[in-house]
């Protein structure tokens, strides 16, 4: 009896939950509305059997309960009744099936007017980087990759020259455009995730993996990293803006170019002090637990943190000075800031770049 | 036929195994003899252990595909040696049987420590394959066909060890096991053959064509 | 004549006469009900332990940084440990050894395995494999914590815990599994070909034997699998081969591999990882048949079809693996095939469902523990398997991979529906194994915390992951797209998974306590049909069933039927109580010149 009324409020609750669930698909923000549909319509024949087969079983539970005197049936089968269920059940399931392979044809096939971009995922931040004015994207390498090239593009190659890399990890792409996303990993699997946009891909080193979508609402929207990629993987924070065609003109025009003013094979674009230790913190991942903002994050801000007396696990208090620094980016165990956990990973730097880093933390305020 | 006569009467079993009558007759017939079972189970584990070989083997076909692949074209003379030896010991294993299906027991005895002595000799015969190949310059890890080279060959040797801990223990019970082990080693023996195959056969050209016919799309 | 006369005979040495010391009784045992003991023991304290781990993962979802000894490197320890132990160390361990070790000889009317020795040594390298991976929580710098998955490159590389020792030892630890789960393997398989009593035939057995027996084919063909990969990623790892280590740069070191695939990898464990949720579930199939008919005093519905429908399904288990891989970066063709494999393999599994509910109709129904427990896997399984209905349509599965929807699906279909047939199991044969029954108030609130507490905990997260939460993050701090309410609901999942968790406590006093003081429950309190009810004594004595193996003369589920037991015909009750009534008439009946017998078969 219990279990009967249980199984029917299991079915009552789950209606009402659905219908009141503050927790639903984030309002789409691309093409992708047939993914939707072929979720509803797999939510409903999937309901519909829940809801079925639990009266069925509650009914049964009070309609066959033990009593004095009464007896189970003797019959052991039906084959009619069998064959007919799994008739039924193929049916469904090609319901469920036929719409959502339809769109996946889809999905698979991007339309050859597509604007490209790349999205480079590492060890815990992304890059992103625009085929420049010639159309094409540079030719890159694993073993061109260093603090100030997280792309790996091949110096040698023209095209490269002009690609627009991305200052910051915030992407944006112009509004009711085609896009194709390709996705490139410096290090270990990662997955470019927006819920809005709905399709997404890992992101695989060794290979190039891609999607394609177009974006149909504005707004700002949050980037996730979705496979598991090691301590930093809930850090892994990025954002891309869809705005329209003149905004987005305008965003691309301020972005350095591969080539631009500078070191040969540095990142190009205005000169600013402390912008090759901002690169390198950028590249090896640091901003990850370290905001230059103030805001609180795994690890300590670096916002003002120049000059000022740290207090230490242990109840000692340091001033915060270049040998100080030196020693905390190199061999991070052994001082820890008092109220921050101990897991800042080793991540050896050349003393070129520890003296770019520095200086740039002095710029920090 | 005669092999399996052999082994539902063999020396230690005393009676015939009875049959399966009651009332039912043959319609309610169970199961064969439990003396089956060693057979049954032997049967089972070849055929796990081909499953293991054949995921190494299809990991090797999908590594060859990639473009780092080297195939290796040197062969140590000492594989013509473990291919030599491994023969012998298939002999050895199939005279010890024919020995215990003719009641020779001290026969038997003799041949099934030849065979082991052989088994050891051949794994012997690897690491020797394995010390010319490091020789050779085809380190484990310089290329993915020198690792796989390695870790295939190393796990075909650890079966036959395997197989001689099993081996010894027949030594002492004699019989059928005896037969069981010849069994194995002819196993051995075909897994060794496709094993070589693979490692030098199955070119990066070969796993393009035989995926495209088979239409899995290579990349 | 009976495997009995053989006993002496057919067997090791040492196996001949029962054990008399406590040494060989209890614990160098190779007696397959000790053995099936030692291994439900063992597996029982290590899903405790993961069970502790995930109440651990949970305080951190639920209050995020109120703890503070849990940090990022922890809680991914926490979590790939927990899945680890779960699925493998305990859910595999407890099936097959466990229950498939005490029931199968039992059920088919056998005196023990047919390699008792290698049963034994089964037993002790999966204790040693979970030794070493409880070493793994002690080596330097931890266990890993690259998700119970174990992908590459991250696993070996450094940013993932572990990297030191953790994934060597996981590795090892794993490998020594699979090799005891081949040898058990070995056992299972030989003995229900082999070891079956006179009149037990294979479409006589009940559906617990089948579904063990079926799962077992699939272990010693998956588990090679993962072998494979394992090997290849300590030879990654040890020797800086390349299988599956592409060129990279980690941390801003250029390494030395070069051209190897994450993508084998996933294939690979795939290729294990499917079969595996099949090799705990065709199990739980099997129990759940036998608890509802026993308890439901009803034939199985459509028992040709369930045995059917095991079968179907493990064999179709092995062609859907990349269905875990669909946003993997594969080939998208790919992602036609395996969707519809999937989606193919629903049909055998909800034919299974309706048979169970269609046993109910017209049943006889006790709401006994295990009564309970069956019906609440029937709900819990429904849900989880519907799911699994999204997860399979590929486009369906893009924006929900790897977010709390597949948690949530995962959980229903492998953490709470196999866990609630095996403690339906084991409240049902306790009377069985002990001689005494549980404690029924224990029971009843085991249960019922168990069952409601598992829909609190897993029902909302599915929509969380329709949010698009993403799975394996350590917070969810400042994210636009996730209301204030998402964050609540976790601190409510967490609250009810710590009082599901301390409510198991009910059952281990439950099963300690009832050993001990529980009622003496008699040879058969269930009146059930089956063979492993009627050993001369209960617990059954070493060699089962006395001097005089059983004959069997029908299937196991005569209930509803008039015969010596009341409503049920027992198994092995003798032929005048007719044969199986439910049995189609034979289609080639024997002929009447040939012999009777096969001729290699003297009759005594």
């Amino acid at each position: 009896m219990a279990l009967a009324i249980s199984l029917i409020l299991i079915v009552l609750g789950a209606i009402i939950f659905h219908w009141l669930s503050p927790w639903w698909l984030t309002p789409i923000a691309s093409n992708w509305q047939a993914m939707d549909d072929a979720l509803m319509i797999t939510l409903v024949i999937c309901a519909a059997l829940f809801i079925i087969i639990h009266l069925f079983v509650a009914y049964a539970l009070l309609k066959f309960r033990h009593r004095e005197g009464h007896r189970a049936a003797a019959e052991s089968h039906n084959r009619k009744l069998e064959w007919w269920l799994i008739g039924a059940t193929s049916l469904g399931i090609i319901a469920m099936l036929a719409p959502g392979l339809h769109v996946y044809a889809k999905l698979i096939d991007p339309p050859a007017n597509a604007a490209v971009f790349e999205v480079m995922g590492k060890q815990w931040d992304w890059h992103y980087r625009l085929p420049g004015k010639d159309g094409k994207l540079g030719a890159t390498d694993v073993r061109f990759i260093n603090a100030t090239n997280p792309f790996g593009i091949n110096p040698g190659d023209p095209t490269g020259q002009d690609d627009v890399l991305v200052d910051g990890n915030e992407m944006h792409i112009p509004l009711n455009q085609p896009v194709k996303v390709l996705l490139r990993a410096q290090d270990v699997l990662h997955d470019y995730y927006v819920p809005q946009f709905r399709t997404r891909m890992n992101m695989v080193p060794g290979l190039v993996t891609h999607f394609w979508l177009t974006p149909t609402q504005a707004g700002r929207f949050e980037v996730l990293c979705a496979q598991l990629c090691g301590v930093g993987h809930s850090n892994m924070r990025s954002a891309v803006v869809v705005e329209e065609q003149a905004a987005y003109d305008a965003w691309l025009a301020k972005q350095p170019t591969f080539s631009g003013r500078g070191a040969e094979g540095g990142i190009g674009g205005p000169a600013e002090p402390g912008k090759q230790g901002r690169l390198i913190a950028s590249s090896k991942g640091c901003i990850a637990c370290h905001s230059v903002d103030g805001a609180p994050s795994v690890g300590p801000t670096w916002k003002g943190l120049f000059g000022k007396q740290e207090a230490l696990e242990g109840g000692a208090t340091i001033a915060v000075d270049e040998a100080y620094l030196k020693q905390a980016i190199n061999d991070p165990k052994a001082t820890v800031v008092k109220g921050y956990p101990n897991i800042m990973p080793p991540n050896p730097l050349t003393d070129e770049e520890l003296a770019a880093m520095i200086d740039y933390i002095k710029t920090v305020r | 036929m005669s092999a399996n006569a052999t082994l539902r009467s063999n020396g230690n079993f005393p009676g015939q195994p009875g049959g399966e009558g009651g009332p039912q007759g043959a319609r309610d017939s169970g199961p064969a003899w439990p003396q089956g079972a060693r057979r049954v189970g032997l049967w089972v584990f070849m055929v796990v252990v081909t499953t293991l070989f054949g995921l190494f083997g299809v990991a090797y076909m999908m590594r060859a595909a990639y473009e780092d692949w080297r195939p290796i074209t040197y062969v140590p003379w000492q594989l013509y040696c473990s291919t030599g030896l491994l023969v012998l010991c298939s002999l050895a294993w199939e005279l010890a049987r024919r020995h215990v299906a003719a009641g020779r027991r001290e026969a038997a005895r003799s041949t099934s420590i030849g065979a082991l002595v052989l088994s050891a000799m051949f794994v012997l015969s690897q690491l020797y394959a394995w010390q010319a190949m490091t020789a050779a310059d085809y380190g484990v890890a310089a290329n993915p066909a020198n690792s796989f080279f390695y870790l295939i060959t190393g796990l075909h040797a650890v079966h036959v060890l395997g197989g001689m801990v099993a081996g010894a223990f027949a030594l002492r019970r004699a019989g059928e096991a005896i037969g069981l082990c010849a069994q194995y080693w002819h196993f051995l023996f075909v897994l060794w053959l496709a094993v070589f195959a693979l490692l030098y056969m199955v070119t990066p050209e070969f796993v393009r064509a035989f995926c495209t016919t088979i239409g899995i799309p290579v990349r | 004549m009976s495997y009995g006369e053989q006993h002496g005979h057919g067997h090791d040495e040492g196996h001949d006469h029962a054990p008399t010391s406590f040494w060989t009784k209890y614990v160098w045992s190779q007696d397959h009900k000790v053995i099936a003991i030692q291994y439900t023991l063992t597996a029982l304290f290590i899903g405790v332990v993961g069970l502790i781990l995930s109440d651990l993962m949970r305080l951190q979802l639920g209050f995020p940084g109120k703890f503070q000894f849990i940090d990022p490197n922890s809680y991914y320890q926490f979590i790939t440990m927990h899945g680890m132990i779960m699925v493998v160390y305990l859910l595999t361990a407890l099936f097959l050894g466990g229950f498939g070790n005490y029931l199968i000889p039992l059920m088919v009317g056998a005196r023990d395995m047919v390699f008792p020795f290698l049963n034994m040594l089964s037993y002790w390298f999966y204790l040693l494999a979970v030794v070493v991976l409880c070493v793994s929580f002690f080596v330097p710098g931890g266990p890993t914590g690259a998700g119970w998955t174990l992908y590459p490159p991250q696993a070996i590389l450094p940013g993932t815990p572990g990297v030191e020792w953790g994934i060597i030892v996981m590795l090892v630890s794993l490998a020594i599994f699979i090799v005891a789960a081949t040898m058990g393997g070995l056992n299972y398989v030989t003995t229900v070909l082999q070891a079956r009593t006179r009149g037990m035939t294979l479409m006589r057995m009940p559906l617990s034997v089948w579904g063990i027996f079926v799962a077992t084919i699939l272990a010693l063909l998956a588990f090679p699998a993962l072998f494979v990969s394992a090997v290849m990623m300590l030879f990654d790892k040890t020797l800086h081969t390349s299988f599956f280590m592409p060129a990279l740069v980690s941390m801003g070191q250029q390494l030395d591999y070069k051209g190897g695939s994450p993508l084998l990898f996933q294939h690979l464990f795939w290729f294990f990882g499917h079969p595996e949720v099949y090799i705990v579930a065709l199990p739980a199939f099997g129990v759940i048949s036998d608890l509802i008919s026993v308890h439901a005093r009803k034939c199985i519905f459509g028992y040709r079809m369930m045995v059917w429908a095991i079968v179907i399904i493990g064999g179709l288990s092995f062609v859907v693996w990349a269905h875990h891989m669909y946003v993997s970066g594969m080939h998208p063709w790919f992602g036609f095939f395996f969707a519809t494999t999937t989606l193919i393999i629903a049909v055998p599994t909800a034919l299974k469902v309706y048979n169970w509910t269609l046993t109910l109709w017209r049943g006889d129904i006790h709401l006994t523990v295990p009564m309970l427990f069956a019906l609440g896997f029937i709900s819990t399984f429904l849900i989880g398997g519907l799911t699994g209905l999204f997860l399979g349509n590929v486009s369906v599965d893009i924006p929900l991979s790897n977010t709390y929807f597949v948690v949530a699906h995962f959980h229903m279909v492998m953490g709470v529906s196999p866990v609630l047939a095996v403690f339906g199991g084991l409240y049902h044969w306790y009377p069985k194994v002990t001689g005494r029954m549980y404690s029924e108030t224990l029971g009843q609130a085991h249960f019922w915390i168990t069952f409601i507490g598992a829909y609190a905990i897993f029902f909302p997260m599915h929509y969380l992951g329709i949010l698009g939460m993403p799975r394996r993050y350590y917070a969810y701090e400042n994210y636009a797209f996730i209301p204030e309410s998402a964050h609540t609901l976790n601190a409510f999942i967490s609250v009810v998974a710590l009082i599901v968790g301390v409510a198991q406590l009910l059952f281990l006093w439950n099963l300690a306590w009832s050993a001990r003081k529980g009622t003496v429950a008699g040879g058969n309190p269930w009146r059930a049909a089956s063979l492993e009810w009627f050993t001369p004594h209960t617990p059954p004595e070493h060699g089962n069933w006395g001097p005089e193996l059983p004959s069997v003369h029908r299937g196991a589920y005569e209930y509803g039927v008039d015969g010596p037991g009341g409503d049920y015909i027992p198994q092995n009750a003798g032929p005048e109580y007719g044969p199986d009534p439910h049995a189609p008439p034979p289609s080639h009946p024997p002929s009447r010149s040939a012999p009777q017998h096969d001729p290699a078969e003297v009759p005594k």
